[in-house]
């Protein structure tokens, strides 16, 4: 908390949202917290707006405090497979993209790519233990 | 819904309703009888047009638009079609073959305050049933025998009855799209957009509407609503978990509620909190013999999306428009 209000000491909103966050996960089992989405993190910080809370996800995923660690899931009808950080940005660099179980390439794959949070090692120091 | 508006009147039941018509056609009785019995089943198919099952989608339509929107529509009307002239009967199988795919605006009626324009089309279908290999021929039973189920797909075409409501009362544009036979979100999406792309020429000018139409009433956001909203009950929910888990979760019957299941509510007490991306809730309606119930429907990659956007809803299990309209007075 106390490098939260060192780093963000001027921007009280975005500080509000991310004592929020830490405040809900330092209280949650790990287990809970596996798959932690974009609606979740609103919810502990009070808002419903992508704007509102990027700010908050972006401290808390970046070199100051990452507690939250992006991952990247493709989705197509029912099929999941998790993806790389890695796989995610050649895709997106290269423009192209193989389905991982039939091989094919998939068009409109960057509709596919779905992205979700884990609690980083130094997140999960956070939180209670069941 | 057939079935039970038989059974509220002490009818003898059928399977839809050729089977129903050749049941009672053979039935002895006087002529006044079978007359009353002739208007009884066109009532009950009349409002099962209007208010069967459909996907329903709401736009944002002042008074000014919907009052251009009932003269440019009602031009629209194409009575030399053959939808036209047997509606609001549907026309046979020849006659549907021959017509286009294209939607066709049929009738306009008045129902008090609202403006509903009916709009008729053929609609092309693909279901994928399973084929008991038990009733194949040997041979086929033979060939097939390496496998542990076999589908088939059937394909057909349905007269399709859509709906353009026009509501003064409330403010907006309802489009009702009829549910007859299997369509999946594109469908509905291109079904929609072919109104809209109609519709959308015909404000012109006014004042004010630069900006269009503009999306659909986003659904999304009335999932926990209507789960949190202890009046009904939830009979199914789509939900994912912070424990890495997609739920479809649905009770064996629509009287009960998925809420007061102990295996859901014990389960959402553990993990405290998931991210419902569908939802399908009834109500139950004073003197209905049917069992209103709308459907939010989702898939599990927008649970816990902060912009996901669901642009319709199901309507189903409606009798009357009492029933109709309870539904979509729990969406405001």
């Amino acid at each position: 908390m106390r490098q939260i209000n060192h780093d963000l000491g001027r921007d009280p909103s975005v500080r509000a949202a991310c004592i929020a966050i830490v405040d809900y996960l330092a209280g949650q089992p790990v287990q809970n917290l596996q798959h932690i989405t974009f609606g979740a993190l609103g919810r502990m910080a009070g808002t419903t707006s992508l704007a509102e809370i990027m700010p908050a996800i972006r401290y808390l995923t970046g070199a100051a405090l990452p507690l939250l660690d992006p991952q990247f899931e493709f989705i197509d009808g029912e099929f999941i497979e998790p993806l790389s950080t890695t796989e995610v940005a050649e895709a997106r660099g290269s423009g192209i993209f193989y389905h991982p179980e039939s091989g094919e390439q998939v068009a409109d794959f960057a509709t596919k790519i779905f992205m979700h949070f884990s609690l980083s090692e130094e997140g999960k120091g956070l939180t209670t233990c069941r | 819904m057939l079935q039970s508006e038989l059974r509220a009147k002490g009818l003898a039941a059928a399977s839809g309703w050729d089977g129903l018509l050749q049941r009672y056609a053979t039935l002895p009785g006087a002529a006044e009888e079978r007359n009353e019995l002739t208007e009884h089943f066109k009532d009950i198919y009349s409002r099962q047009l209007f208010y069967g099952r459909k996907a329903v989608s709401i736009y944002a339509a002042d008074e000014a638009v919907i009052q251009r929107l009932t003269v440019g529509l009602a031009d629209l009307v194409d009575n030399t079609s053959p939808f036209a002239a047997r509606y609001p009967m549907p026309v046979d199988e020849a006659t549907l073959r021959q017509c286009s795919f294209d939607p066709v605006l049929v009738s306009v009626e008045r129902d008090g305050d609202n403006v509903r324009i009916i709009s008729s089309c053929k609609r092309f279908y693909k279901a994928r049933e399973p084929i008991e290999m038990s009733a194949l021929e040997e041979s086929a039973q033979t060939a097939l025998s390496g496998y542990d189920e076999v589908f088939g797909v059937k394909m057909g075409i349905v007269q399709a009855f859509d709906f353009i409501v026009l509501r003064s009362d409330l403010n907006r544009l309802e489009i009702h799209i009829d549910l007859c036979c299997p369509m999946v979100a594109e469908d509905l999406s291109r079904a929609r957009s072919w109104y809209m792309e109609r519709i959308s020429p015909l404000i012109g000018d006014l004042d004010g509407w630069s900006a269009g139409f503009g999306l659909p009433k986003n659904f999304f956001p009335l999932i926990s609503t209507l789960y949190n909203t202890p009046d009904g009950n939830v009979i199914s929910l789509g939900h994912a978990t912070g424990t890495k888990s997609v739920k479809e979760e649905k009770m064996r019957q629509r009287s009960l509620d998925l809420r007061e299941e102990l295996f859901h509510k014990e389960g959402i007490r553990a993990i405290g909190h998931t991210d419902a991306f569908s939802i399908m809730k009834a109500w139950s309606v004073d003197g209905s013999i049917g069992r209103p119930t709308v459907t939010i429907p989702g898939h599990f990659s927008i649970a816990g999306a902060i912009n996901a956007h669901v642009p319709h809803v199901i309507v189903e299990g409606c009798a009357t428009r009492e029933d109709f309209e309870t539904i979509l007075a729990k969406l405001n």
